[in-house]
């Protein structure tokens, strides 16, 4: 009799204390669990579709375009943005519930045209195409404004482009004056030559934006 | 103080602050999406080579949803004009290629009308060729103002395909070219164009199965 109360009473204490571990192995999730969390769903979602999008991932200097969630083209940059302007861009970038960040303009300030008129003019009588189809451009500076007023002001500091209309250039100045006042901010990278010309045929494609937790 | 003080600088502000409303007005510029999606009546159109038409796999379309790569895959950016054999970490193939001109034809005896573009999302290659040849479509006779043969003799080319070719589905192939200056350049009718060496390289790298992501 006294050998099985004992067996009893182990059994409920091991019982409670494998209680008491599973209790303690559930830990409160932090503000930057859900958001990893929130940021895995929202990737898978884009991955299912035959559709690119953009992942910011700041800690590694690097803007990844990826399809079906498989990197495609990586722009590595560097910063041109101070610390600070870099902290308050990932908070702004991550506030709101619009985690993927939607493509709403893209302007060029200036641009180095692939080809020559002569050449592009033989190209496009060539292959029947109009030369506007066959003409690719090297930006040397461009910029992407995002949902939210996210900007990503992207220098190619080896081109020297040719400026588009200065009127267009003063609007969108004054557009992203108005975006930093109204509580937008902006993120300034330098990136190589040739990915400036990759990044600007990407956008045109409207990709929405992820930044990495 | 007098009030003309106040008023002529206020008024002149609100004239500034009017001119630069109209500026950004008459500035908005609406999103530019590349020519290629512009609504247009489109009928696919291809390249066909016919030589060695081994070992073709059949029903090879990628799964849906996310996808993960442990093997190298080929990736097309058609605006800049580049195609890579890579991993997630690493690139081990670069290359000036060529992609679709997007330009449309019509053929004006029938009304059957083509688009020229290379096509986006996801493929696999499907099929390996040695010396291809070029079976030349109707299109490629409109083009060129020629009467469209009625035998398959006089459709067959050769040459212009280069050694190799690599196939991923719909006709479209990765092939060499006859004109390697027009490399990094949009001319081709929907193919991808490499040159001699990097298409070689490629062939020898790529397998039945491989994932060619197109953007």
């Amino acid at each position: 009799m006294t050998v099985l109360l004992v067996l009893l009473i182990s059994s409920s204490v091991d019982a409670a204390r494998s209680k008491g571990k599973n209790q303690t192995a559930k830990t409160p999730p932090t503000p930057e669990s859900e958001f990893a969390a929130r940021f895995k769903n929202v990737e898978n979602a884009l991955a299912a579709v035959d559709k690119p999008y953009l992942v910011l991932d700041s800690r590694r200097s690097r803007l990844s375009l990826k399809l079906r969630g498989v990197t495609v083209r990586d722009y590595r940059y560097t910063l041109m943005s101070d610390s600070d302007e870099v902290a308050t861009f990932k908070d702004l970038a991550v506030s709101g519930d619009t985690l993927p960040k939607s493509l709403v303009r893209l302007h060029i300030f200036d641009a180095e045209p692939q080809l020559n008129d002569t050449v592009l003019g033989i190209v496009s009588k060539a292959t029947i195409a109009a030369p506007e189809l066959i003409q690719r451009y090297r930006p040397g500076r461009l910029t992407a404004t995002f949902a939210n007023r996210v900007v990503l002001d992207v220098h190619a500091l080896d081109i020297t482009g040719v400026p588009s209309s200065w009127k267009a250039n003063l609007a969108e100045s004054l557009r992203l004056f108005a975006d930093d006042v109204l509580g937008g901010e902006t993120l300034r990278i330098a990136i190589m030559r040739d990915d400036a010309m990759s990044f600007y045929g990407t956008c045109q494609g409207a990709p929405p934006l992820l930044i990495a937790p | 103080m007098n009030k003309w003080t106040l008023i002529i600088p206020a008024s002149t502000i609100t004239v500034v602050l009017l001119l630069l409303g109209i500026l950004l007005w008459t500035q908005q510029e609406s999103f530019v999406r590349p020519p290629e999606t512009a609504n247009t009546t489109t009928t696919a159109t291809y390249e066909q080579p016919t030589k060695k038409p081994s070992k073709r796999k059949s029903g090879t379309n990628p799964p849906a949803g996310r996808l993960k790569m442990n093997k190298p895959y080929v990736v097309i950016d058609r605006y800049a004009n580049k195609l890579y054999l890579r991993t997630e970490d690493s690139v081990f193939l670069a290359a000036d290629c060529s992609t679709g001109s997007g330009a449309e034809l019509t053929d004006t005896a029938t009304g059957r009308h083509w688009k020229f573009d290379t096509p986006t999302g996801v493929f696999i290659a499907d099929s390996k060729l040695e010396g291809p040849w070029w079976r030349k479509p109707d299109w490629a006779f409109i083009e060129e103002g020629e009467v469209i043969p009625l035998t398959d003799e006089e459709r067959m080319d050769p040459f212009v395909m280069g050694a190799y070719a690599v196939g991923f589905g719909n006709g479209y192939f990765v092939h060499g070219t006859l004109y390697e200056r027009l490399l990094g350049v949009s001319v081709t009718h929907g193919c991808v164009r490499l040159g001699e060496d990097n298409l070689k390289y490629l062939y020898g790298r790529v397998n039945y199965g491989t994932y060619i992501y197109i953007y």
